[in-house]
């Protein structure tokens, strides 16, 4: 398969994972676009120097995913929830206020929750509930086995009704 | 109590189980009947969840603005290194090309090796011209101890032997053995006067004898 047929297909496939996944940790949309068009546009500048062509897998993109992320949080720090909050308030009044509103809410909700468990735990949880992928995907991308993998969903599922529980959403 | 929380456990893993089979949570509701208070706060959990796949959709037409973008990052960097060799990519190529390659290990070792045995070469060679070097110099240095007689030239030589520049030393070797051959020079002058006074010496003697035998005691 040509180069740009492979990052077109890459691309294709891999868009919205990487969108919701930069989402689920930043928090803001904007940031959001910008984080996942690096990632993007690292991948297209290897595959043409032609150091990515035998590596175009989903393990490959969320390393550099998670490269991007921690450039990102290097240079911005983590930023608090209240700040995500004003942030998330004033993109709402821009437009449709009400159709966001729920889903902002939501946003914050899930970006403070996850916040609170371990990597691992917030690894799983965002690959396979957020992103759809099967637990032989996360292995791969993890590098752990499925067993465990399964281990730290009910770990993760279990700390997350604690923190929704106390968060008064359920 | 922990039988409950290892009940819940394996609740949770058919839960998930039956998740990834492509059940709904309403039918895992339904197949839960017996367990629906246990069972209940860890579906809103997991519902929770599941709706935020669609509240983090991506909008729509982002993919093709976020690719537009990336296509003209792409062409200013295609224009920002146009005519330019980079010297990364050569020895990237050169890697890979090598890599592509059989006998991909066993190149790059003996490569190493050879590096390493022509390092230690250039090494030791230098080396050996540098003992070379430091042997003849201290060669020289035991026969210009040995030509001079005095005791405190010979320590004047060597301290400045060791110690100053080539230049320097060159002068001052100058400086030394002119003085050297004063000094000698002033040896033999006191030489000759040694021996001037023993023929004097020896004359005087000669002259007492010569009056001895001359004169007769017994005349007096």
């Amino acid at each position: 398969m040509k180069k740009p047929e492979l990052y077109s297909d890459f691309y294709k496939k891999y868009f919205a994972v990487v969108y919701r996944y930069v989402l689920v940790r930043v928090g803001l949309r904007h940031e959001t676009e910008d984080i996942v068009q690096t990632v993007f546009f690292k991948i297209y500048r290897r595959l043409v120097r032609g150091d990515a062509t035998t590596k175009l897998t989903a393990a490959y993109l969320f390393m550099i995913v998670r490269h991007v992320l921690i450039d990102y949080f290097k240079k911005h720090k983590e930023l608090s929830i209240n700040t995500i909050g004003q942030v998330v308030e004033r993109e709402s009044l821009d437009s449709k206020i009400f159709e966001n509103l729920d889903k902002d809410w939501l946003l914050k909700l899930i970006v403070s929750a996850l916040k609170k468990l371990s990597y691992d735990q917030r690894e799983v949880i965002i690959m396979k509930f957020i992103n759809d992928l099967s637990n032989n995907e996360i292995a791969k991308i993890l590098n752990k086995t499925e067993e465990n993998i399964r281990q730290i969903q009910c770990r993760a599922i279990k700390a997350l009704r604690d923190i929704l529980i106390k968060e008064r959403y359920i | 109590m922990k039988k409950d929380l290892k009940n819940l456990d394996a609740i949770i893993e058919r839960v998930l189980i039956l998740l990834e089979k492509g059940k709904t949570i309403s039918e895992i509701e339904v197949l839960f009947a017996k367990e629906k208070k246990e069972i209940a706060s860890i579906l809103k959990t997991i519902d929770f969840l599941v709706r935020q796949n669609k509240i983090l959709e991506p909008p729509v037409g982002i993919a093709a603005r976020i690719l537009n973008q990336i296509r003209l990052k792409a062409n200013q960097d295609k224009k920002a290194t146009l005519g330019r060799a980079s010297l990364f990519n050569f020895l990237n190529n050169q890697i890979q090309t090598l890599m592509g390659l059989p006998f991909k290990v066993i190149i790059p070792v003996l490569l190493v090796l050879f590096i390493g045995v022509m390092f230690g070469v250039t090494r030791f060679s230098d080396k050996k011209v540098q003992d070379k070097v430091v042997l003849e110099n201290q060669q020289t240095a035991v026969s210009e101890e040995t030509t001079v007689s005095a005791p405190e030239t010979e320590k004047s030589i060597v301290g400045s032997v060791q110690t100053s520049s080539q230049a320097e030393q060159a002068n001052e070797v100058d400086v030394i053995t002119s003085s050297i051959l004063e000094d000698t020079q002033s040896d033999v002058l006191k030489l000759e006067e040694v021996d001037n006074e023993v023929d004097f010496v020896k004359y005087d003697s000669k002259e007492v004898d010569d009056f001895g035998q001359s004169i007769n005691e017994n005349d007096y």
